[in-house]
């Protein structure tokens, strides 16, 4: 008996010196010390580290522009970015350790809708601010979430229909297996239907696939007028060099993904990315035709001279730190309650690529999308734009309205829904600045 | 009739890759008794050897033989190195190629960056047959894996290295007794096994986004096939590549390619029940030659 309580308190003492020194060490309290601590979770290494470096370098350069306009509230921010390694298991554990362990007053980040999905639980459970940087399939409607990347809304609704007045009615869709590809090829198939067109074929295919020559012949046997590769990830990249291969020219070719997000269009020889249709927030060559994109290049090429690309999701990434630090210039504090109040109520960013508003029933941004071309030798111009198009199948076909009714779902489109959303899409032409 | 040769097509790009790829594994098994699970970052290696001789202005061919022969030697320095030390110790050596693989995986990371940017491009163009079209570049692959395949064979069957090579993976100690020098063996046959890794590597180079896990991807179908080519490593692994290859094609291309990936596996598990000798049992017992 003794033995046993004498080894059973030597085990509690133990335990509570650990407890004790756990908890002494590392933990940073944001309020009161001179610095803000604000956290990100992105990929910097492993399959999804094409992006996931875009965005932390981007996150990078937007504390460098806060801290130099002296920062917040008085104090400087201190970026907190560990490498969750293309891995949904580390990003959970990271996205606790910021919750939990450094307290952060936002986390932004997370670049798979995989990976979005697995962090947003435990987001719910601690009310945390979090703001998800990248173009995704749409419908989180969430309480604590914000959204600046594009959605189906901007990217699709406005692809397809362009696609099919000028190519034709058939379309095939091959996308990466998992919740963004199936979702997304949803959307496709819904508006492509919606447009009068029909969807002659679709593949999913597992993230780690690198070849592809089985599923190239079943495009050709189905003879789209149109292919739609929702691929993700350095693995599936390898469709396009297959695919320039494969004997068929001048099939076009649109995507929310490709060119915008993962650089084909330089990483490949052409004819691999060319005459790909993305309808995107942001590319590097838009600091060819809009004076603030112009600007926003140029400091980031300064700050990462080798970088090879800025893509969609970077720009996104910045766009959501810049429209933190207003909400807390308003709000006078970093309280996640009041900071969320005041991005909620509807806030306004000039962005690089144009004025981005958060729509207070969604949590979702209102942007510009251009849609940007490649060309036979892989450049890129842009035909058509469209502003301000709005997330409005979100709120009104899924009925997601987080001014009245707080939510934590994802909503997913069955084959009506977004044949509702018709809000006027007007294309206009994109005019070079100074020209 | 379009479809018929466009899946006659898929199965002879399939079955050219999967054929040095495997042999390459298969002879590293049948002699070590070793799944070298570092087999797939050989194959990358290749494969960036490759593409680094090419951008330095030599010609694809010249840059194949030369990472082929580099992944080779990258054999044996591995294999004085490393695995002399576990040729009794099959299990253990599973666990060092796992090692090894996550050590070069990482190190290619570090040197080269999470993916090449500048590729080289595939060349030539495509074969049109009854409206279905196969790159070239795709059935020159085949061709020379049909050749690689060849010269082991004759490697196999008429050379003394080849008998050796045979003996030890039927029965080592046997072979043993009658003079074959068994460690010599092992170090041949890892060092060939690499090669071949390397020469699959470097063929699908041009066709391939380059990434340090490239190489994955094949190495999960090689893996299938040596555990279902049973005892003979050179006829087994054979068969079971083109019986594989054709399943793969036909399945993939009605119901996609994970579809055809399924199917490889739902076929092993059915092999491994029903033929645990696996497609060496199907054929004629070999007779090995004494080396006397």
């Amino acid at each position: 008996m003794r033995r046993v309580r004498s080894s059973m308190s030597t085990a509690v003492g133990i335990t509570t010196a650990l407890l004790l020194a756990a908890c002494g060490n590392g933990s940073t309290d944001a309020a009161s010390s001179s610095t803000i601590n604000i956290g990100q979770l992105e990929d910097q290494s492993g399959n999804l580290s094409l992006v996931g470096l875009q965005k932390y370098h981007a996150a990078q350069l937007a504390v460098d522009h806060l801290n130099a306009a002296g920062g917040l509230l008085g104090k400087k921010i201190n970026l907190v970015a560990p490498d969750t390694q293309s891995d949904n298991t580390k990003m959970q554990q990271l996205a606790r350790e910021l919750v939990i362990k450094d307290k952060v007053p936002v986390i932004f980040g997370a670049q798979t809708s995989a990976e979005r999905e697995a962090i947003r639980p435990i987001i719910d459970q601690y009310k945390q601010l979090y703001f998800y940087t990248n173009q995704y399939e749409g419908g989180v409607c969430d309480s604590n979430t914000f959204t600046t990347g594009a959605v189906p809304e901007q990217q699709v609704a406005t692809l397809i229909p362009y696609l099919m007045q000028h190519f034709g009615k058939r379309v095939y869709v091959i996308a990466a297996d998992y919740n963004f590809g199936h979702l997304t090829s949803d959307w496709v198939k819904a508006i492509t239907q919606a447009s009068g067109g029909s969807i002659v074929g679709q593949e999913f295919v597992p993230l780690t696939q690198n070849e592809f020559s089985s599923s190239i012949a079943r495009i050709k046997a189905a003879q789209p007028d149109i292919l739609i590769p929702l691929l993700v990830g350095n693995d599936q990249s390898s469709f396009f060099p297959q695919w320039a291969s494969s004997g068929i020219k001048n099939l076009p070719m649109g995507s929310t993904v490709i060119v915008a997000q993962g650089y084909e269009h330089l990483r490949f020889q052409p004819p691999a990315a060319a005459n790909i249709y993305v309808p995107t927030n942001f590319i590097k060559e838009l600091g060819d035709y809009v004076p603030s994109s112009k600007t926003f290049v140029d400091a980031f090429m300064k700050k990462f001279p080798n970088d090879p690309y800025i893509d969609e999701e970077a720009e996104s990434e910045y766009d959501a730190i810049m429209m933190w630090a207003e909400a807390v210039k308003k709000a006078g504090t970093t309280d996640q309650a009041k900071v969320k109040e005041i991005l909620a109520g509807g806030i306004s960013y000039n962005s690089p690529s144009g004025t981005v508003t958060i729509d207070p029933k969604t949590h979702a941004a209102v942007r510009d999308i251009y849609l940007a071309h490649t060309t036979e030798t892989q450049a890129i111009e842009f035909p058509v734009m469209w502003k301000a198009v709005q997330p409005n199948w979100l709120s009104a076909v899924a009925g997601c309205d987080l001014t009245t009714k707080p939510d934590q779902t994802q909503y997913t489109p069955t084959a009506q829904m977004p044949a509702k959303v018709t809000q006027e899409l007007t294309a206009i032409p994109v005019v070079k600045a100074g020209s | 009739m379009s479809a018929v040769i466009s899946v006659a097509f898929q199965a002879c790009q399939i079955f050219g890759i999967f054929l040095i790829v495997s042999l390459g594994l298969s002879i590293i098994y049948g002699v070590l008794g070793v799944m070298n699970l570092a087999h797939g970052e050989l194959m990358a290696i290749g494969a960036y050897m490759v593409a680094m001789a090419v951008n330095a202005g030599l010609p694809l061919v010249a840059g194949i033989v030369l990472a082929t022969v580099l992944v080779g030697l990258m054999g044996l320095v591995l294999d004085r190195a490393i695995m002399r030390r576990l040729y009794r110790r099959p299990t253990d050596a599973i666990v060092v190629t796992f090692g090894i693989s996550l050590v070069v995986t990482q190190a290619m990371l570090l040197i080269f960056g999470s993916a090449q940017n500048s590729l080289i491009s595939t060349p030539g163009g495509e074969v049109t047959v009854a409206g279905a079209s196969i790159p070239t570049y795709r059935l020159v692959v085949t061709l020379v894996g049909v050749l690689a395949a060849y010269g082991l064979y004759a490697l196999f069957q008429r050379t003394r290295l080849g008998t050796n090579i045979r003996a030890v993976s039927s029965d080592q100690d046997t072979a043993g007794c009658f003079g074959v020098d068994t460690r010599a063996t092992f170090t041949v046959a890892f060092v060939l096994g690499s090669a071949l890794a390397g020469l699959a590597g470097a063929l699908v180079a041009p066709t391939v986004s380059l990434v340090p896990t490239l190489g994955q991807g094949f190495v999960v179908y090689a893996f299938v096939i040596v555990v279902v080519a049973g005892e003979r490593v050179f006829q087994g692994t054979v068969l079971a590549s083109a019986v594989y290859a054709v399943l793969n094609a036909v399945i993939s291309y009605q119901f996609g390619s994970f579809y055809g990936l399924l199917a490889l596996l739902g076929v092993t598990l059915v092999l491994i029940r029903f033929l645990p000798g696996g497609f060496s049992s199907l054929l004629r017992r070999p007779r090995v030659v004494a080396a006397l």
